[in-house]
């Protein structure tokens, strides 16, 4: 006993010491080897009191043709910005009005303080991404953040103090991106409320849609924006109120409509693209003193090294029915105008500002701009904006790329390599958002399939008319290897790529397969009508179910259910084959039982298979294809080679093409190969660890 | 004197043919599943490999196949069986070990019941506990490296600079699961010997440098064999390769017994003295 007592003594004295030993090695290691995440605290709201700076009162804006609104505009944003150059900074000061829109007091206010996503490592945006967003890294220590210093009433009552942050979707103490402001008086329905906001932007090296690279900026995201306000009924809501979601990983944005009036200061050697039209542009020979005053008083100590006379230029933009806006300011920009004209609409002046090493390619940026304008305007409706900018980001901020803002669009970074057709296909994609994320507008958060697959089908029918080249949907349909209901929150995708692989590629397959069903006549006036219906009104899933139910004039309940609100596929497989010889006196003949089996979802026609025979001949068969499986039994003079289903590839929706094939056929000398090969691999490991 | 021991554990492992023959019979089973096992794999994957007429189906057969091999479902399905093969052939591996040991060192006495049964009674309980110690202490550095690989994996620039991060802290591994191994051999022998396992640490760390000489010669031996083999069943194929597979079990088990009384001569020879 006492033996036994040392012995297990002397193994767990042994043992802890190896596995200190090692531990201690590792953490040297890694000491070494890699550097600790960066911690950063909350974001501070000033205590000292600011002075609000001189902002011109708001006027209802001289929009072009404005006469008559096309939204509700229950926003309107009157802002002054401010870009400090040396340190990434926007200094900016706001007047907010807003007006409430329901038959309910408000009161509350929630703002989404977007670039607070990049302010830790511990945001809700920066876990869910890992720190990159599709192939574009955070830089280490970049990190972004927004603070609010003041916020006051017209009769200058401070707010500031009465802000909270909220986190309603993961309860992520750490995420700063929802705010709240509780109001010391409600908002009565219909009336209106101002708000006069200072506020500071630190802008991180770009990555994901907002921030610097270099001289270049990419404001997006960049003042406090108020949050979406849904009255009762819409999007089917019972109650109206706030939509209240964080900044996600996966996720893009959802916000009222509204008018934009921006005065945007910049060093005068910059150009500056933003949403809406630009009013004027002075130059002047700014005082640094007198424009602290404006901003307010926030902590200048750095900006007062900055030279007393430097010169800056002034950009001010208006725009009215757009529910966010950008802007983009480069020293490098080089600006080409061009007017699209047609027959039935209003020209559109398109505004290309470039990187210069994509000089030479102006004339494909804009006939792919032209080309979408046209074909989107003939299938779905007017582009009602007077203007649409194209920011062509320069190499290295591609994380600014591909992105849509009302009336503005990025494009993939200008690089040498890009030559292919993604440079149109780009510009064509984010033109197709004007459409669905700009003007129809539906909820990012929590529906986003209707703005990214609509937006990748109209793509896809541009590419062809366009440029003849064909997406081959069954190619994207393998693709789909983890699919996942189409109406479901953005953060609620699974890792990364599931989010890409539903909201962009399955939900634009479905609407491939809608349009197969029901043709491609039918399918145009399906989307014309849901855009004629819903522009500029924020429609739900079943809001498009119910335009294509009365266009079609049938129920498609059970398709949604299947395919829309259910991650299902169309998947059949060739599940067993038998062969049985038979000989009679005359000759030798092959009796043959193949088992075709439904895994998922049925296709909406009948499905053709294919059995192909030693001999070279084939015979082709169909299958309803409702039931579950189905035993396909004949005689043939000659054995089975092999079996394929659906051999066309005209399922939409099969993404599981390789249990379509089966072989009777296998190359002994292959398989034995493989076989010894797989098996000295095995028996080496297994070897040196056990009998 | 290293020469001597080799030649005498030579000697006892000859003495010990019919251990030999029944190891190889055993490992011979389980190759058989193991050939059975890959077979319904490969036959499974090539039955779905798409006639070259067929329009792209080739290339969608290697993009799903890519999904199919990062899905954890679909795997566990098709390694379950290899899974609880192994666990299987974990637990008899110290049995085999105790009733091996025992007859090794029991070979001059005339007991009536087989040795080898004596030994798996007497020593099976305490060798499964050892060998359970040994797993866990060859298996949890695993922790920490895949940790470390995940991290270099993630933040390499360049191919080599990952060879240069990675390779370290392999190789280390390997020395380390290495000289446990050694390590518990003697465990195991100090165990059999005089049922005491903290002189054979002592013993083994003390004379490091002689197991571990031991130990590598074997093993390069092994490792010479093992190659052979492998590049003949690369090269031809059909009967003769399947023939070459299987006698590799024989060899393979004579090898590593020979590795085992070796270390026994040395073990029991430095002993005796003291």
């Amino acid at each position: 006993m006492l033996q036994k007592i040392k012995f297990f003594g002397n193994v767990f004295i042994f043992i802890t010491s190896l596995m200190i030993i090692f531990f201690l090695f590792i953490t040297i290691w890694n000491t070494f080897h890699f550097n600790h995440e960066n911690e950063r605290s909350s974001p501070t709201l000033l205590e000292e009191s600011a002075s609000l700076g001189q902002q011109a009162d708001f006027k209802q804006l001289n929009y072009q043709d404005d006469s008559k609104p096309l939204s509700s505009r229950i926003v309107h944003y009157n802002i002054n910005v401010e870009l400090d150059e040396e340190d990434k900074k926007l200094l900016g000061s706001q007047k907010l009005t807003w007006i409430n829109p329901g038959e309910q007091p408000v009161n509350e206010m929630y703002f989404h303080l977007y670039p607070n996503a990049f302010q830790s490592k511990k945001t809700s945006f920066i876990i869910e991404s890992g720190g990159s967003l599709r192939n574009d890294d955070m830089k280490e220590d970049s990190f972004g953040s927004m603070s609010i210093h003041t916020i006051r009433l017209n009769n200058g009552t401070e707010l500031s103090q009465q802000t909270f942050f909220i986190q309603p979707d993961d309860q992520n103490p750490n995420d700063y991106t929802l705010m709240g402001l509780k109001l010391p008086k409600s908002v009565l329905p219909g009336e209106k409320i101002t708000l006069h906001m200072t506020f500071t932007v630190q802008l991180p090296y770009v990555f994901a849609r907002m921030g610097y690279a270099g001289d270049f900026i990419m404001a997006g995201q960049w003042f406090p924006k108020v949050a979406a306000y849904e009255v009762t009924g819409m999007r089917g809501r019972k109650t109206e109120g706030w939509d209240l979601h964080q900044y996600h990983g996966n996720s893009e944005f959802y916000a009222n409509f509204g008018t934009y009036d921006v005065n945007i200061t910049v060093p005068s050697n910059y150009i500056v693209a933003a949403t809406g039209v630009e009013i004027d542009k002075t130059e002047t020979s700014m005082d640094r003193t007198k424009n602290q005053s404006m901003i307010g008083t926030i902590d200048h100590s750095k900006g007062q090294n900055l030279q007393e006379d430097n010169n800056s230029k002034n950009y001010h933009f208006k725009a009215a029915d757009v529910h966010d806006f950008a802007w983009s300011a480069s020293p490098q920009f080089k600006v080409i105008e061009d007017t699209y004209r047609s027959e039935n609409n209003r020209d559109v002046t398109i505004k290309l500002y470039l990187d210069p090493l994509h000089s030479d390619l102006t004339e494909r940026y804009l006939y792919a701009a032209k080309s979408a304008l046209n074909n989107f305007t003939d299938w779905y409706g007017e582009y009602p904006y007077p203007t649409l900018s194209i920011v062509v980001p320069p190499n290295g901020a591609n994380g600014a790329g591909g992105m849509e803002y009302p009336t503005l669009v990025t494009s993939w970074s200008a690089s040498e390599k890009q030559k292919d057709s993604s440079l149109e296909r780009v510009i064509i994609h984010e033109i197709g958002h004007q459409f669905w994320y700009g003007m129809v507008a539906s909820n990012e958060f929590e529906e986003a399939w209707l703005d990214e697959a609509f937006t990748s089908y109209a793509e896809d029918k541009v590419m062809e008319k366009e440029y003849g080249i064909r997406s081959k949907a069954y190619y994207e349909a393998s693709y789909v290897s983890s699919p996942a209901p189409l109406k479901q929150n953005a953060w609620e995708y699974g890792y990364k790529n599931e989010y890409a692989q539903n909201v962009y590629v399955r939900g634009k397959l479905v609407l491939r397969d809608i349009e197969q069903i029901i043709g491609t006549t039918q399918m145009n006036k399906v989307l014309k009508t849901y855009f004629q219906r819903w522009k500029f009104n924020h429609p739900s899933t079943e809001d498009f179910q119910a335009v294509l139910e009365d266009v079609t004039a049938q129920e498609w309940d059970q398709y949604f259910n299947t395919f829309i609100y259910d991650n299902k596929m169309v998947d059949y497989a060739v599940q067993s084959i038998n062969i049985n010889k038979i000989t009679n006196q005359e000759q030798t003949l092959y009796k043959h039982q193949v088992l075709i089996q439904k895994n998922d979802a049925a296709y909406h026609e009948p499905l053709s298979i294919l059995f192909t025979f030693e001999d070279g001949t084939s015979i082709e068969k169909t299958w309803e294809g409702s039931e579950a499986q189905k035993w396909f039994t004949f005689t043939h003079t000659s054995t089975l080679n092999w079996v394929v289903i659906d051999p066309e590839h005209t399922m939409i929706l099969e993404n599981k093409h390789i249990n379509n094939f089966k072989s009777t056929l296998i190359n002994p000398e292959t398989k034995t190969r493989w076989n010894l090969v797989l098996i000295q691999w095995l028996e080496a490991v297994l070897n040196a660890k056990m009998w | 004197m290293i020469v001597h021991i080799i030649k005498q554990g030579w000697k006892t492992t000859n003495q010990n043919m019919v251990y030999i023959l029944l190891f190889s019979m055993y490992q011979l089973v389980c190759g058989i599943f193991l050939y059975r096992w890959i077979e319904v794999g490969i036959v499974s994957i090539s039955q779905r490999f798409p006639d070259s007429n067929l329009m792209d189906a080739r290339q969608l057969f290697i993009i799903e196949g890519q999904f199919l091999i990062t899905d954890g479902d679909f795997m566990l399905k098709y390694l379950s069986p290899l899974l609880i093969f192994i666990g299987i052939r974990w637990i008899v591996s110290p049995l085999m070990n105790a009733g091996l040991f025992y007859a090794i060192h029991h070979k001059d006495s005339h007991s009536s019941k087989p040795l080898f049964l004596q030994g798996v009674l007497k020593l099976g309980s305490s060798f499964f506990i050892i060998s359970c110690i040994h797993l866990l202490l060859s298996s949890f550095p695993l922790f920490w490296i895949f940790s470390f690989l995940k991290n270099t994996l993630e933040s390499y620039t360049t191919p080599m600079s990952l060879l240069w991060n990675a390779a370290p802290i392999l190789i280390t591994y390997i020395v380390y699961t290495w000289i446990i191994h050694i390590l518990f051999m003697y465990i195991q022998w100090g165990k059999t010997t005089n049922n005491n396992i903290t002189s054979p640490i002592v013993f083994m760390l003390k004379n490091i440098v002689i197991t571990m000489g031991l130990s590598l010669i074997i093993m390069i031996i092994i490792g010479v064999v093992t190659a052979l083999f492998f590049s003949t069943s690369m090269m031809w194929v059909g009967f003769l390769a399947i023939i070459v597979n299987q006698i590799q079990y024989f060899i393979r088990v004579y090898l590593k017994i020979w590795e085992i009384s070796t270390q026994y001569h040395f073990w029991v020879q430095k002993k005796e003295p003291q």
